[in-house]
C-alpha cells in the first residue's frame, strides 16, 4: 500500500509508504514553534508531540482551550504548515495531491465580495478547470444540500452571518476533496442558529462521509457532530484524550438533552478539565 | 431634495456673479457678465467651432487617459504584489510624480514634436504615475486569507493574481483613474494652451485671451469643466456598477 510523506507547503507535495489502508492521514509526534532565535526562551511551543489518526470516512472534532493551537495543528495537516519536527503522512494509492477544503476561522475574508453565492461556490471549480457542465451540476447540488438554491444569485455581502458560513462550507466541499478541515466554522453565531447548522451540517456529512476534521470551543457542537472527540491540552497543544462518540451517522437535535449525550460530553469536558493543568 | 442640493452652489455661484456684474462690481475685461458668457458659448456652439475644439480636446484627453490606465494599471499591480520591485522603483516614482508635467514641456517636443503625441504623452507620463500609485496600493489591500484559501484549493499564482488580485484591487484602482481623468483633461487643455495647435479647448481659451475676446475664454473655460465633470459622472457610475460590494 502506498502513502505519501507532506514535505513541502502544500498538500500537492506527498511521498512517502504507510502500512494502514484505512487511514487518509496520519500525523505523527508533530511538533511547532513560533518565534525567532535559537533558544527555547525566544520560542513559542504551539504543538507539542501531537499524532492524530485520521481515518477515511469518519468526523474527527478537535476541542481544546482558546489560543491552544488548534489552527497551527489544522495548518500542518493542511500543509500550510511544516512542522519542526514529525511527520504528516497520507494513506493512497497514487502520488496525486490530497484534495482538502479548508473552511478558514475567519471565512468571511474568504469569500469573494464581488461574486454572487453561485460563482463563489464555483470558485474552485474554476480554479481545477472542471467542465461547464458538470460544474453546474455540482454547485446546484451543493447549493440544494445546504438550502442555498433562493440565494444563489445574491452577492455575499446580502447574507447573514450563517448563511455565509454556509456558502464557504459548500464551497470547500464543492469539488469532493478528500479531505475536508473546518476551523470553528460556527464560533461567531449564537447557539440556536449554530444548532441548525449543525443539522444542516450533519445532514450534509451523512451524505457525503468526507474525511472531516472539524475545530470547535464548543463542547455540544463537538460531541454532537463528531464521531471522535480529540481533547487537546492548553498550549503547546498534545492530545489529552480521544473521546469515541457512540451515536450514529443519523443525529437530530433530541439527542442534545439525551443521557448518553451528557455521558459523552462529561467524559469530553473531564479531559478538557486534566488538559487545562497538564 | 438630493437634486437640489446638488444644484444649490453652482446656482449660488451664478446668482453672485450674476448680482456683481449687476451693479458694475467686476470688471468686464476679467469677468464679463454671466449672459455674456453664456450667449458666446450658443454662439460658439451653433456655429460649430467650439464643438470642434471640444471634440478635439476630449479625442486627446482620452487617448492620453487610456494610455495611462494601459500603462499604469499593470505596472501597478505588479509594484504591488512584487515587495522588490516596488523597493527598486519607489524613490524613482516618487521623484517624477513630484515633478510637474508641464515643466518638461521641453523633453517631451524634443522626443514627440509638436503635434497631438506629445500632449499624449504628456497626459501619459502624469496620469500612469497617479494610477500606478494607487493600483499598488489597492493590491496592497488584498487579504492574505482569501489568496491562502485560493492555495489550498490548488490555485496557481496566475489564477490567483486574475481572480483574487485584479477584483481586489480594483477600487485602488478607480481612485487613481477618477483622479488621473480630470488630470488628464487638465494637461491637455493647458498643453493645447502652449504647444502648437489650431484646434482644442486650450487653444480657444489662449486666443480668446490674446485677442481680448473674454466671453469667448469663460464659455471655453466653462465647457472644460463640464466635460470633465461629465467624464467623472460617467466614471462614478462605472465604479459604482462594478465596485457595489465594496466596504460591504
Amino acid at each position: 500500500m502506498n502513502c505519501f510523506t507532506m514535505n513541502s507547503a502544500f498538500p500537492g507535495q506527498l511521498s512517502g509508504t504507510h502500512p494502514r489502508s484505512s487511514c487518509l492521514l496520519e500525523a505523527t509526534g508533530i511538533a511547532k514553534s513560533f518565534g525567532s532565535g535559537t533558544s527555547s526562551a525566544s520560542k513559542l511551543e504551539v504543538v507539542s508531540d501531537f499524532s492524530l489518526r485520521l481515518e477515511t470516512g469518519k468526523l474527527v472534532t478537535m476541542f481544546g482551550p482558546n489560543g491552544c493551537g488548534k489552527s497551527t495543528i489544522l495548518n500542518i495537516l493542511a500543509g500550510i504548515l511544516t512542522p519542526d519536527s514529525g511527520e504528516v503522512v497520507r494513506s493512497s494509492g497514487n502520488a496525486s495531491r490530497l484534495s482538502i477544503g479548508y473552511v478558514f476561522q475567519n471565512h468571511a475574508d474568504t469569500l469573494l465580495p464581488w461574486r454572487t453565492v453561485r460563482d463563489n461556490i464555483s470558485f474552485p471549480l474554476e480554479i481545477c478547470r472542471s467542465p461547464v457542465g458538470n460544474r453546474n451540476d455540482r454547485i446546484n447540488r451543493r447549493m440544494d444540500q445546504f438550502r442555498l438554491a433562493e440565494h444563489a444569485d445574491k452577492y455575499v455581502y446580502e447574507l447573514s452571518g450563517g448563511l455565509k458560513q454556509l456558502v464557504a462550507i459548500a464551497r470547500a466541499t464543492v469539488y469532493d476533496p478528500e479531505l475536508l478541515i473546518l476551523d470553528e466554522p460556527f464560533s461567531a453565531l449564537d447557539y440556536s442558529l449554530s444548532r441548525m447548522l449543525w443539522l444542516r451540517f450533519r445532514e450534509f456529512w451523512a451524505n457525503q462521509h468526507v474525511t472531516t476534521v472539524f475545530v470547535s470551543h464548543n463542547v455540544d457542537e463537538a460531541v454532537f457532530l463528531g464521531d471522535r472527540v480529540i481533547v487537546l491540552s492548553s498550549r503547546p497543544a498534545r492530545v489529552v484524550a480521544d473521546v469515541e462518540v457512540p451515536f450514529g451517522a443519523d443525529r437530530s437535535l433530541q439527542l442534545l438533552s439525551s443521557t448518553d449525550f451528557f455521558s459523552t460530553r462529561n467524559q469530553v469536558l473531564d479531559a478538557f478539565e486534566r488538559g487545562r493543568v497538564i | 431634495m438630493k437634486r437640489f442640493t446638488i444644484v444649490l452652489l453652482p446656482v449660488g455661484i451664478l446668482a453672485l456673479w450674476s448680482v456683481g456684474s449687476g451693479i458694475h462690481l467686476f470688471d468686464p475685461l476679467f469677468l464679463p457678465p454671466p449672459w455674456e458668457v453664456v450667449t458666446s458659448l450658443f454662439s460658439g456652439l451653433r456655429s460649430g467651432a467650439l464643438v470642434q475644439d471640444l471634440v478635439a480636446t476630449v479625442l486627446r484627453s482620452i487617448a492620453g487617459f487610456l494610455l495611462a490606465a494601459i500603462v499604469g494599471v499593470p505596472t501597478g499591480l505588479l509594484m504591488g504584489r512584487i515587495p522588490t520591485l516596488a523597493r527598486a522603483t519607489q524613490p524613482t516614482i516618487d521623484f517624477f510624480r513630484s515633478v510637474p508635467a508641464t515643466a518638461l514641456f521641453p523633453l517631451f517636443l524634443f522626443f514627440f514634436g509638436i503635434g497631438d503625441t506629445a500632449k499624449i504623452a504628456i497626459v501619459v507620463y502624469a496620469c500612469s504615475l497617479i494610477v500606478l500609485v494607487n493600483t499598488a496600493y489597492g493590491s496592497l489591500q488584498v487579504k492574505e486569507a482569501r489568496i491562502l484559501c485560493a492555495k489550498v484549493m490548488g490555485a496557481t499564482r496566475w489564477c490567483i493574481f486574475w481572480k483574487i488580485v485584479i477584483p481586489e484591487s480594483s477600487p485602488g484602482v478607480f481612485a487613481g483613474l477618477r483622479v488621473a481623468l480630470s488630470l488628464s483633461f487638465v494637461l491637455i487643455v493647458v498643453t493645447e494652451m502652449f504647444i502648437g495647435t489650431t484646434v482644442g479647448l486650450g487653444y480657444h481659451i489662449m486666443n480668446s485671451q490674446i485677442v481680448y475676446r473674454i466671453p469667448d475664454m469663460y464659455a471655453g473655460i466653462i465647457l472644460a469643466g463640464l466635460m470633465g465633470y461629465l467624464a467623472n459622472v460617467g466614471l462614478l457610475q462605472i465604479e459604482r456598477r462594478l465596485l457595489h460590494w465594496v466596504g460591504r
